[in-house]
């Protein structure tokens, strides 16, 4: 029985560890943005950001998909990243400053936008 | 022990349990779906919703069939739900509810519907009551060189091929008609039109394009009675463009350099400007084939166009200037030719200048009322040598536009209605004739879009013009769409195009033999009527959009322009139709993407063009009954690599008799069939991105392609019998550089 109880608890320790190891990690955030614009604006300062493999917004439901590097970036730092570029990520809320300085399209969603 | 052994496990398992607890708790999930009732009691998810909670201020959108899920922090909130055209809805939501079914009525209050779409590679737009396709950017980079010729590779609408043998430039068809017969336009102006119609896509360089826009059978009657076949309009790049500063550079194994460079800039009090830049050069000689002649001339062009735009309250204003110089020699090589055998040489010389100007005008007590005017004058002169037929030509034209669009009462019932003048002066010389013509046309058109919520929309038109030489030309034209579902679309278009016929600038190409012209004196306007019916469906496949489409149009002529090589292989005849004359044209397009990297796309073309040749109806010489287009673009999830392959099957075509000629000087009844091959791999960076191609990687080539190429002065030299490419491989590359402008 002992030995179960063992096999059970080295279970758990490899998956703690697994974890540890994984180096790269999907995470969803729910964005703002608007249109086809934002989304090459959001997508083109991400895809060039150091530890980001890949960002990609479904504009559908502007739920944006990036996969990145543990080591070199966080969640926290990539939200702040989507906030600084004018829109809100998850929680954390929109800098106020860059949203203002978007193109028209990416503040009003009545507007059109030439992006489709 | 047992009981130890459950206890412990749920020890271990409980901080994930807790974990999981919390974030359920940090963010509630609402479900929904948004609709709309139709008649009988039927419901119609709604796509595209916003859905905007009031005290989480998070966002959601539905999907193609109406579902949503939103996040929301915590019970109670309230969703605001919006669509355009539909009345605001407001959902008070707590615990209790699952899944949530709201109800959106269709509203009286319409501002201008916009359209968001996601595809920005090749995109059909369901909503339009044309059927536009639309060439992106995307779409656009997938081939790299060089001018607008070869911006329609990978559209199967448009097909592309050899002029001839020796001006190495490319035209273009639709439902299999030649390119004169559909209207080339730029933002509304007209592009290719009169002399420059037979090299005249060449000087719109490729990296100057923003977008095109193809809409197959006769186009809108605001834009003129030519289209038969169809109307391609072309976006180019503007200050508006994101563009600031941009560099792009081409070099090829067929010895051409391109540099490329774009400035836009933004000034006070509105004001913006933008210039472009173009100079390429063919330095070496080609001759892949062997027979001594050039298989691409060479030399120099350069184009230049500045633009400027103004946008004030109730007014916009943009106006510019064109101009292009070419100077292309062709021909033998430099070393074939001595006093007694001198050199064939071909010369293609054009100068072109062009300003146009465009006012917008929003009317202060009519919302909806707007006033166009569009202007354009220009003046193209070209000197076309093949060995000693010279053919020489100068056109002045003006060309003025004025169009008012409203409503009547309200946006269902739209129109635009306005008044049109084009001046045209020609002056040709062709061996030893002269020709002066100057054709004045007057015109007025009516247009009126009737609009059923976004399901049914009718576009009825009609313009009369007084042609000075040739009267009264009348021009009605009907579209109409329907929408089933949101995912489909019928689309169904008659009209008449008309159009008047300048046999030597229309088929100067032809020229490059020893052929005899002869012109009917008494030339009439083309005039064709031209029916077609279109279906395009969407679906999905995981989250991808995929598009399916058919097509058929039928053209029939009751007077064209017959241009026959079947009378004499001596000989070209260019005579009005007595016979039939007509074009059915069946397509079916199949886009896929199975993956978000992936684009997979099909095509298959029919076409059925026949008129009477030599007193004979037959089909078409140089179109081929059937056509097949395959193409797969891969992008990586970053989009730092982009990989693409085009093959293009071209069936058999009709070539014109050549019986007459010596045997040796013959040529089979039809042409084989071959594959083009053409593929390109992309690496983007931030600022730049370097690319490296190859079109025709199969290296097909046309064998003999020139008859007679060791006496190109003697009586059956001919170089406009192709069919197919007459060099082998081109393998490219080259870079772009782009600064982005900051703010818009």
């Amino acid at each position: 029985m002992k030995k179960v109880i063992g096999i059970i608890m080295m279970m758990f320790v490899f998956q703690g560890m697994a974890q540890n190891l994984k180096k790269v990690e999907v995470i969803e955030i729910q964005t703002s943005a608007l249109c086809g614009e934002c989304k090459e604006r959001i997508e083109d300062k991400l895809n060039f950001t150091k530890g980001v493999k890949f960002a990609e917004l479904n504009l559908e439901n502007k739920v944006l998909t990036v996969k990145y590097k543990t080591k070199k970036i966080d969640a926290a730092q990539i939200k702040t990243i989507i906030s600084m570029i004018g829109y809100h990520a998850d929680d954390v809320k929109r800098n106020k400053e860059s949203f203002e300085a978007l193109p028209g399209c990416c503040r009003d969603e009545n507007a059109s936008c030439t992006k489709k | 022990m047992k009981q130890k052994i459950v206890v412990l496990i749920l020890v271990i398992l409980s901080p994930l349990i807790l974990l999981s607890q919390e974030k359920e708790s940090d963010k509630k999930v609402i479900k929904g779906r948004v609709i709309e009732l139709i008649s009988g009691g039927k419901q119609d998810g709604l796509p595209g919703v916003i859905i905007k909670s009031k005290i989480s201020k998070t966002l959601a959108r539905t999907n193609v069939d109406g579902y949503f899920e939103i996040k929301i922090q915590s019970f109670p909130d309230t969703l605001l739900v919006e669509n355009l055209g539909f009345n605001k809805a407001i959902v008070y939501v707590n615990e209790s509810l699952t899944n949530l079914i709201i109800e959106l009525k269709a509203g009286n209050q319409l501002d201008v519907v916009t359209i968001t779409g996601r595809n920005d590679g090749k995109s059909i737009d369901l909503l339009n009551p044309f059927h536009i396709e639309q060439i992106g950017e995307g779409e656009l980079r997938k081939a790299a060189c060089c001018n607008l010729s070869e911006s329609f590779e990978t559209n199967a609408s448009v097909d592309v091929s050899l002029t001839d043998a020796v001006s190495g430039a490319k035209k273009i068809q639709m439902l299999g008609l030649d390119g004169i017969y559909s209207q080339l336009q730029w933002e509304n102006i007209p592009l290719v039109r009169g002399l420059s119609s037979s090299y005249g896509l060449s000087f719109t360089p490729g990296t100057w394009i923003q977008s095109i826009q193809i809409t197959k059978g006769t186009g809108s009657v605001v834009n003129g009675y030519e289209s038969m076949a169809g109307l391609i309009n072309l976006t180019l790049k503007n200050p508006s463009s994101k563009e600031k500063f941009y560099v792009n550079t081409y070099t090829s194994s067929m010895g051409r350099g391109e540099i490329n460079l774009h400035g836009a800039q933004e000034l006070k009090n509105n004001w913006k400007t933008m210039s472009f830049l173009h100079l390429s050069n063919n330095f070496i000689e080609v001759d892949r084939n062997g027979d001594k002649f050039r298989d691409v001339p060479i030399g120099p062009s350069a184009s230049f166009f500045n633009r400027w735009e103004k946008t004030g309250k109730n007014y916009e204003t943009r106006f510019g200037v064109k101009a292009t110089f070419a100077d292309k020699k062709g021909g033998q090589l430099t070393s074939v030719g001595d006093i007694q055998t001198p050199r064939y040489g071909v010369g293609l010389y054009t100068n072109h200048l062009e300003l146009f100007s465009k006012i917008g005008l929003f009317m202060k007590k009519r919302r909806f009322g707007s006033i166009g005017l569009v202007q354009q004058a220009k003046y193209h002169y070209l000197k076309n040598t093949f060995g000693n037929t010279v053919y020489e030509g100068t056109q002045k034209k003006y060309y003025f536009n004025g169009i008012y669009s409203d409503i009547i009462k309200n946006t269902n019932h739209n129109y635009k209605t306005g008044l049109s003048f084009i001046l045209d002066d020609y002056e040709q010389t062709f061996l030893d004739s002269n020709f002066l013509k100057t054709e004045i046309v007057p015109g007025a058109f009516f247009e009126y879009t009737y609009s059923h919520l976004k399901k049914f929309t009718l576009v009825a038109g009609v313009r009369g013009d007084y042609h000075n030489l040739h009267g009264l030309l009348f021009a009605p034209r009907l579209h109409a769409k329907w929408n089933l579902n949101p995912k489909n679309a019928l689309r169904f278009s008659v009209g008449r195009g008309l159009r008047v016929p300048n046999p030597y600038s229309d088929y100067t190409s032809l020229m490059a033999s020893s052929r005899v012209w002869v012109v009917d004196p008494n030339i009439k306007p083309e005039d064709a009527i031209n029916a077609g019916v279109t279906y395009t469906q969407k679906f999905q496949i995981h989250d991808n959009v995929s598009t399916f489409s058919v097509d058929y149009f039928y053209t029939d002529f009751f007077n064209q322009l017959v241009v026959d090589q079947d009378v004499n292989s001596n000989e070209i005849h260019l005579y009005n139709s007595n016979g039939k004359s007509y074009s059915h044209s069946f397509q079916a397009e199949l886009s896929v993407s199975p993956s978000k990297t992936l684009e997979l796309r099909s095509a298959f073309k029919y076409y059925d063009v026949k008129a009477e040749f030599n007193g004979e109806l037959q089909q078409k010489a140089f179109v081929p009954r059937f056509r097949a287009l395959f193409n797969l673009g891969y992008t990586t999830r970053n989009k730092k690599w982009s990989y693409d392959l085009t093959a293009n099957w071209v069936g058999q075509k009709r070539l014109p008799s050549t019986i007459n000629n010596p045997e040796e000087h013959q040529r089979p009844f039809e042409s084989e069939e071959y594959w083009l091959l053409n593929s390109q791999l992309t690496y983007k960076r931030k600022r730049f991105s370097v690319y490296l191609g190859a079109e025709n990687i199969l290296n097909v080539m046309q064998k003999n392609a020139i008859i007679s190429a060791d006496d190109p002065f003697g009586s059956y030299f001919d170089a406009t019998q192709i069919w197919s490419p007459i060099s082998g491989v081109n393998i490219y590359a080259g870079l772009h550089f782009t600064i982005k402008q900051k703010k818009k």
